[in-house]
């Protein structure tokens, strides 16, 4: 009797119940030509593996970079269990995402354009762009959750390369969504984006930032607690 | 408030985003399109945590979700275009897509193969040879018997060696 192909192919991917896998082998070691077909069939499975096996993880699209963002938040945050008081965010997960405009994907004429509105937070130095005087004292000073002036905090983290970091929303005509992190003696700024209409501090699906933090990678979302004691002792670097 | 289910199925979710988003790239043949049919599997998966039950495995819920999703893309898009049967428009795309495709090695040949198979071949090659899933497993995903899952995966296999060769497919990948 010939064994079937779909025997033999069932037999290569090792889905045979012991009894039909000695009748196999036994047809195996009686007609050798069956053992090519295994061998064949188990090298299309090791190609096929291979051949969707990314050399590198392929970056993320912007809309599942942000709802990825989300969800990794939504995870972390029961684990650090932030006090009920604060604000958690709405889960929402519109289908579409909105545009944001990400300043580092669009370079300095966009850049001049978003000093015109928010000229007053954001300056260059050699290094970029960094917080300028005033929003680097708000960087500093500000506890999360709250508004001062047009700045809304809305989270701090700890990034993978250690460095604290700070989300936040100037509340100007444009509505100006940022990241920055704390590099030396400046608040270095990440990403600088417009907020799409309808955009809420805490709204998880919609948020063009998320993309960002998903980049960073977020080790450690800071509790209120962990906030005010790096205000009171500057943002200084972990030892 | 998130109930156990939802914390339960957002790690699932996080934890499986590579091998959905493999799986998506078997089914649509570009990581643009595989992208989005992962959002959109993860978010209508948000949407119904409610229905999943954990003592039913996580990705081969969410596996299911995403099939169905794609089975209706395709299908609507061959509702936009008339007399063409959804396994002849598939293979149409898929032989659209092998043209502009730089195939220049073993694997992309494989690749390239796969990507013009008829759609529920490439599920099953999907599920079974490129995320390792077991036949009963698939089965239970594409809603088919065992039997179907092994003729189609048969029948894909025979077509992607009819175009790649067996013999390059062993000596020249060195597997």
């Amino acid at each position: 009797m010939k064994p079937s192909d779909e025997i033999l192919m069932a037999y290569a991917d090792g889905e045979l119940p012991e009894s039909d896998r000695r009748q196999v082998e036994q047809w195996i070691a009686a007609n050798p030509e069956f053992e090519q077909v295994v061998a064949d069939h188990r090298a299309m499975r090791e190609a096929a593996k291979a051949a969707f096996e990314p050399g590198a993880e392929p970056v993320l699209s912007a809309g599942l970079a942000g709802l990825v963002g989300d969800l990794q938040d939504s995870v972390a945050a029961p684990v650090l269990a932030p006090p009920p008081k604060r604000r958690r965010r709405r889960l929402a997960w519109p289908a579409a995402v909105a545009a944001s405009f990400l300043m580092g994907a669009m370079g300095t004429q966009f850049a001049s354009v978003q000093m015109a509105s928010s000229g007053t937070y954001l300056d260059w130095d050699k290094q970029g762009l960094v917080a300028h005087r005033q929003l680097a004292r708000m960087l500093d000073q500000q506890p999360g959750d709250t508004q001062a002036e047009a700045i809304v905090i809305t989270a701090s983290f700890i990034a993978d390369d250690g460095r604290y970091c700070r989300q936040f929303v100037i509340e100007d005509e444009t509505r100006t969504g940022a990241i920055a992190c704390r590099g030396g003696q400046n608040w270095d700024m990440i990403t600088v984006a417009v907020l799409p209409a309808g955009y809420q501090a805490a709204d998880g699906g919609n948020d063009p930032l998320a993309a960002t933090a998903v980049r960073l990678g977020v080790k450690e979302k800071l509790s209120p607690e962990q906030e005010a004691e790096l205000i009171r002792r500057g943002w200084e670097a972990p030892r | 408030m998130m109930t156990e289910t939802d914390l339960l199925v957002r790690r699932g979710l996080v934890e499986l985003l590579p091998r959905l988003r493999r799986f998506a790239l078997v089914l649509t043949g570009n990581q643009a399109d595989a992208d989005d049919l992962t959002q959109a599997g993860i978010e209508r998966a948000l949407e119904r945590t409610h229905q999943y039950r954990p003592a039913y495995k996580l990705e081969t819920w969410i596996y299911k979700i995403m099939q169905n999703m794609w089975i209706d893309q395709m299908r609507k898009a061959v509702r936009r275009g008339p007399h063409v049967e959804l396994e002849h428009a598939v293979q149409a795309v898929g032989e659209d897509g092998r043209k502009t495709l730089e195939v220049s090695d073993m694997l992309n040949h494989v690749r390239a193969a796969i990507e013009t198979l008829p759609e529920d071949q490439r599920a099953v090659v999907g599920l079974v040879l490129v995320d390792g899933q077991s036949y009963k497993d698939a089965a239970e995903i594409l809603g088919a018997p065992v039997g179907t899952i092994m003729s189609r995966l048969s029948r894909a296999r025979q077509k992607i060696m009819a175009r790649v060769g067996a013999t390059s497919l062993s000596s020249e990948s060195g597997l």
